[in-house]
């Protein structure tokens, strides 16, 4: 099986094996047989006028003397899917093949029916195994003791809730019963999970579920995408027969996973091509996370019993897979991650038992710290299973899977919001996105706008494909136009103003800022880093590195703070940009190309990142991380001159505004003086308006020439 | 249903029909007690006669040589004035009745006459001058304060219309007109449930005055009562089947109670007695949307914007169509055009949905 399969269904497959025998052999069912026996003689009796005729047809030779050859080959399939059925573990969509071919033959046998419903119900194609089941079922009622569950199964997985708990209630057995207690519980969860089914579809999520294309897609399973916070580059695992080392697995027959990479060209995904070595190995290479600005990966590496890896864009060649440690990676199974939009943090899904509250959990480290990893804790986590996490590009919104909470159906995927110190209650994002079956692995768009997963649907390009979710949020009120004949001796209708009050539209709280640093002279890209300062605190939240061959960065700017961003490269002088995102401040993309500087004398660069009062001359003291660096530049050069000169814009009295700008600059250059800097190597000026970047025109403008400068006057 | 004002040619000593919404008085003189040398008065009565026929050319040559005897002849100015305005001839009209009040300032009739005809011309602050002059010289005469509060009315001055209608039914308790046209006020100024009393009152005392009904039920529809407003659209339908206005209005409730496929039918109704009728495409569109027949939805809303080139409504419920049709680029353009003709909303949607 492979890695991604066993991730999500080794827990399945241990839990029902505690329960119910994942075969179809009655070993364990001692209690079933007696329960079910009445109630199958009751429900056959009651279903002979309609099924007087449904019985089961024998592959024997009374029935087919006539076909001896097609009867030997039939039997012989039998034999084939029998022995991958009851393999162990059992090999269900191995086993397919054979038994649909036997079907052929004799569709009217009750055992084959049933088994042949029971593979579907472990294969991809789950919502296939009822009509099987269901006729299993009519050609003989006795045919299996777990009939009853395995209906109640089918019909699940096919959303038929009222009738699923109907088939579930019969299976439950009696007080007493050898095992009773864990199966009622079992059997009780699934009924709950119809029940939530059923409250779910009620109010569908207002979604378009989309192929994500033939540039993705292939005949071969497509799954686990992830994607930059812009959408402008997708990965995902797949398993195509050009699989590097082109072998298969023996255990499925399948080919070994490979990491894909595709970006987007308009409104389609371009054609994806595997990613070389030493990413993509021999054995299975599997997509887990990407950061916001698509230039650190994380990987899932099956040694140690599941494994997290990280790996670095480099240019256009990702680096060797790392390990992330032990403080992540334990013995158990380490199998989905989620960086914090500032990079700083790890949210992670394991198995491993201590401390866990059951199943697997999801936990938070700080990745370059020491602290062990927490627990998200009950708010979050249940007994069942949590899987596939992702965290939003605002660093607030987390998406999951979990088995619990009010899931319709195996894995379904939740959101929950940390705010005022916890998390919110996790809600459910509701059929159709959520089906019955796992639903796992699903990122988003740092807009809202698009999520991505993987589903088997009726649409797809063969197997698994990965999916585009589009959200098309609260339902948009049509209006109305209504008018009346109000003056009763006037001919002329009045309009009505009935206006429906426009309905809050929730974007998530995040600006994603983007764009090329280049050199300014060149006109080359550039590789640099890019801090990311918190100026109230005046603390480095984030650093990142432009990308070496393209020159492109992204960070994603959880509103509620005022950023100052910073790129720096040995050499040039740094650029500073001040993106004040206030709390609550709705989604944004922000494109800023950033030329950078080499020292050299007569280069201006303005510092955005110092601030004044208004109509004052006193510093503000977000100003201080800018007032450090250029502290930290003087005495990095020290045969550095400059001169610090204020600016404004076209506002108020000449006079007035070239006095302001002096004063401002000579508090700048006092400033640097008391923090050591010599006095010689720095002059202020005030230039008033005299010397506009921008047109004062409009509001963008005049706040562009508002500013303070540093020329270099001699180095 | 609506009535227009009627001149009335009175005979000495009749009075005001009440219930009707206004007249304009053409006085006679007792033809019997004429003295044989007033030729002057005999065209007089023979014109007042002829406008009784509806001979309205006739009687204004009998007032032409009624005026020729004796030009200093207010009565005949006056009844020659109401003639004109019959023969919707506004502009001399007023020319009569200035020289009427000329003659005879005193008289509130001339005034509330040439209120009338300036109205029509459509000067309203004139009028509503007039009609002030009227009311002052008159304060028991009704029609000037209820032609007074629907010109306040229409000026949007709805707390002086309020006032003006007050005096009208104070004036004349079984003025049906004036309740119905309080009832209205008071819908415009959100006191719904004041406008349902009124409507009640007006209908009391005049139930074929079926504006009342249909107005009712907006004014229920308002107050969350929308059983109460089918029945009272229903009612209306029951007795006229002509009026768009009036199908409109009961879709929009159905829709409203959530019978979207009652609202179609009644959205299609007024469509097919009035086939230019732009907000019966667009809530069709509305209706449509609710049932998912996007595709519907957005064919009536381009009917609906092609009838009304400025309709942000329908540019906005198109929009919604469009998004569901999958032509996001088209629902973008749509909403964006909805917000430029001033829909807050569109802004809204186009922000959340558009890139």
């Amino acid at each position: 099986m492979p890695p991604v399969n066993k991730r999500r269904f080794a827990l399945l497959l241990m839990k029902t094996n505690s329960t119910f025998s994942a075969s179809v052999s009655s070993r364990g069912f001692s209690w079933l047989s007696r329960l079910m026996l009445p109630a199958a003689l009751v429900l056959s009796l009651l279903a002979l006028s309609p099924n007087a005729l449904a019985q089961s047809v024998e592959f024997s030779k009374d029935r087919f003397g006539d076909n001896k050859e097609g009867l030997k080959e039939a039997l012989r399939d039998i034999k084939a899917g029998d022995q991958w059925y009851n393999a162990d573990p059992p090999k269900y969509e191995r086993a397919l093949p054979n038994y649909l071919e036997a079907q052929k033959f004799n569709p009217n046998n009750a055992q084959l029916n049933l088994k042949i419903g029971d593979c579907y119900l472990n294969s991809g194609f789950k919502s296939r195994s009822l009509s099987y089941l269901q006729k299993a079922f009519e050609l003989d009622a006795e045919v299996d003791p777990r009939m009853h569950y395995l209906l109640g199964r089918g019909l699940h997985l096919n959303a038929k809730w009222a009738e699923a708990i109907a088939e579930y209630k019969k299976a439950m057995p009696p007080a007493g019963a050898k095992n009773a207690l864990g199966l009622q519980q079992e059997l009780r969860k699934k009924i709950a999970e119809c029940e939530s089914g059923l409250a779910l579809m009620k109010k569908p999520a207002r979604v378009f579920i989309d192929n994500a294309g033939p540039g993705v897609n292939s005949s071969f399973p497509d799954y686990s995408p992830v994607i930059s916070a812009d959408e402008s580059v997708i990965l995902f695992t797949s398993r195509r027969d050009n699989s590097t080392g082109g072998q298969t697995e023996p255990e499925s027959g399948g080919f070994y996973e490979d990491i894909y990479q595709s970006s987007r060209s308009g409104k389609q995904w371009g054609a994806a091509r595997a990613l070389n070595e030493p990413v993509n190995t021999d054995g299975h290479d599997a997509t887990v996370g990407l950061a916001p600005d698509g230039q650190r990966m994380l990987i899932y590496v099956e040694n140690n019993g599941g494994d997290l890896y990280e790996c670095d864009l480099r240019g256009t060649k990702w680096s060797k897979p790392q390990t992330l440690g032990r403080r992540i990676n334990s013995n158990a199974h380490e199998s989905s991650a989620s960086y914090s939009p500032d990079g700083r943090f790890l949210y992670f899904v394991s198995d491993q038992p201590e401390g866990s509250l059951g199943s697997r959990d999801i936990y938070k480290v700080e990745i370059e710290g020491k602290g062990k990893a927490v627990n998200l804790g009950p708010g979050i986590n249940t007994p069942y299973g949590e899987e596939g996490v992702f965290m939003h590009p605002d660093g607030k919104t987390m998406y999951f899977s979990s088995e619990g909470h009010n899931s319709m159906g195996g894995y379904d995927i939740f959101k929950s919001v940390y705010e005022n110190g916890k998390w919110s209650k996790p809600e459910n994002l509701g059929w159709p996105i959520n089906t019955p079956d796992d639903d796992v692995f699903f990122v988003i768009s740092a807009s809202g706008r698009h999520g991505y997963y993987s589903s088997i649907r009726e649409d797809g390009q063969g197997g698994k494909d990965i999916y585009q979710i589009t959200f098309l949020g609260p339902e948009k009120p049509p209006m109305l136009s209504t008018e009346d004949q109000l003056l009763a001796s006037r001919v002329a209708p009045v309009k009505e103003t009935v206006l429906a009050a426009a309905v809050p539209i929730s974007t998530t709280q995040v600006t994603i800022l983007k764009g090329v640093v280049t050199d300014a002279e060149t006109k080359q890209p550039l590789e640099a880093a890019i801090d990311v300062v918190d100026n109230e605190k005046n603390l480095v939240i984030a650093s990142f590195r432009s990308n070496s061959q393209s020159g492109r960065y992204l960070v994603s700017l959880p509103s509620g703070i005022n950023y100052g961003i910073v790129v720096r490269q040995d050499g040039y002088l740094f650029h500073s940009e001040n993106f004040d995102v206030p709390a609550g401040a709705a989604y944004s993309e922000v494109v800023k190309d950033i030329a950078l500087q080499r020292l050299d004398v007569g280069v201006k660069v303005v510092l955005n990142n110092i601030f004044f009062d208004t109509d004052k001359s006193t510093l503000r003291k977000e100003s201080t991380g800018e007032l450090e660096r250029l502290v930290a530049l003087l005495n990095e050069t020290p045969k550095l001159r400059i001169e610090i000169s204020g600016h404004t814009d076209n506002v108020g009295n000449a006079a007035y505004n070239q006095q302001l700008s002096q004063n401002r600059a000579k508090v700048v250059v006092d400033y640097l003086v008391t923090k050591g800097i010599e006095k010689g190597r720095l002059t202020f000026a005030g230039y008033g308006m005299t010397q506009p970047v921008a047109p004062n025109t409009t509001k963008q403008g005049r706040q562009l020439n508002r500013r303070t400068e540093f020329k270099v006057l001699e180095k | 249903m609506i009535t227009r004002f009627t001149a009335l040619l009175l005979v000495a000593g009749a009075g005001w029909l009440a219930a009707t919404p206004a007249q304009a008085q053409v006085d006679t003189v007792r033809a019997s007690t004429l003295p044989p040398a007033q030729l002057a008065e005999k065209y007089y009565n023979s014109g007042v006669a002829k406008f009784a026929d509806k001979s309205y050319r006739s009687a204004i040559q009998e007032f032409d040589k009624a005026l020729a005897a004796k030009p200093d002849f207010a009565k005949a100015y006056y009844n020659r004035a109401t003639t004109r305005y019959e023969l919707k001839e506004y502009e001399q009209a007023v020319q009569d009745y200035d020289q009427a009040i000329k003659l005879e300032p005193n008289g509130f009739t001339s005034y509330f006459g040439r209120g009338q005809a300036r109205q029509a011309l459509n000067q309203p602050d004139a009028a509503e001058q007039d009609y002030t002059k009227a009311a002052e010289a008159k304060p028991d005469y009704a029609p000037s304060w209820y032609y007074r509060g629907d010109l306040r009315f229409e000026k949007g001055d709805f707390k002086a219309a309020l006032a003006d209608f007050t005096a009208a039914v104070k004036a004349d308790p079984n003025y049906a007109y004036a309740y119905h046209d309080r009832a209205s006020t008071q819908r415009q100024m959100g006191n719904f449930a004041a406008a349902v009393q009124d409507y009640d009152q007006a209908l009391k005392l005049q139930p074929e005055l079926l504006s009342a009904l249909l107005n009712r039920a907006s004014a229920k529809r308002r107050l969350g009562d929308l059983k109460g407003a089918l029945a009272d659209y229903s009612a209306y339908l029951a007795k006229r089947t002509d009026n768009a206005v009036a199908y409109n209005n009961r879709g929009s409730a159905r829709f409203e109670a959530g019978n979207y496929k009652g609202a179609v039918e009644d959205f299609s109704q007024a469509i097919s007695l009035n086939p230019e009728y732009a907000f019966a495409f667009n809530n069709r569109a509305a209706a449509y949307l609710k049932l998912e027949n996007y595709k519907q939805a957005a064919e009536d809303a381009s009917r609906a914007i092609k009838l009304n080139g400025s309709y942000a409504e329908a540019y906005l419920n198109r929009g919604h169509a469009r998004e569901m049709l999958r032509d996001a680029d088209g629902a973008c353009q749509d909403w964006r055009k909805a917000a430029d003709l001033g829909l807050e909303s569109g802004t809204a949607y186009a922000n959340a949905s558009c890139e």
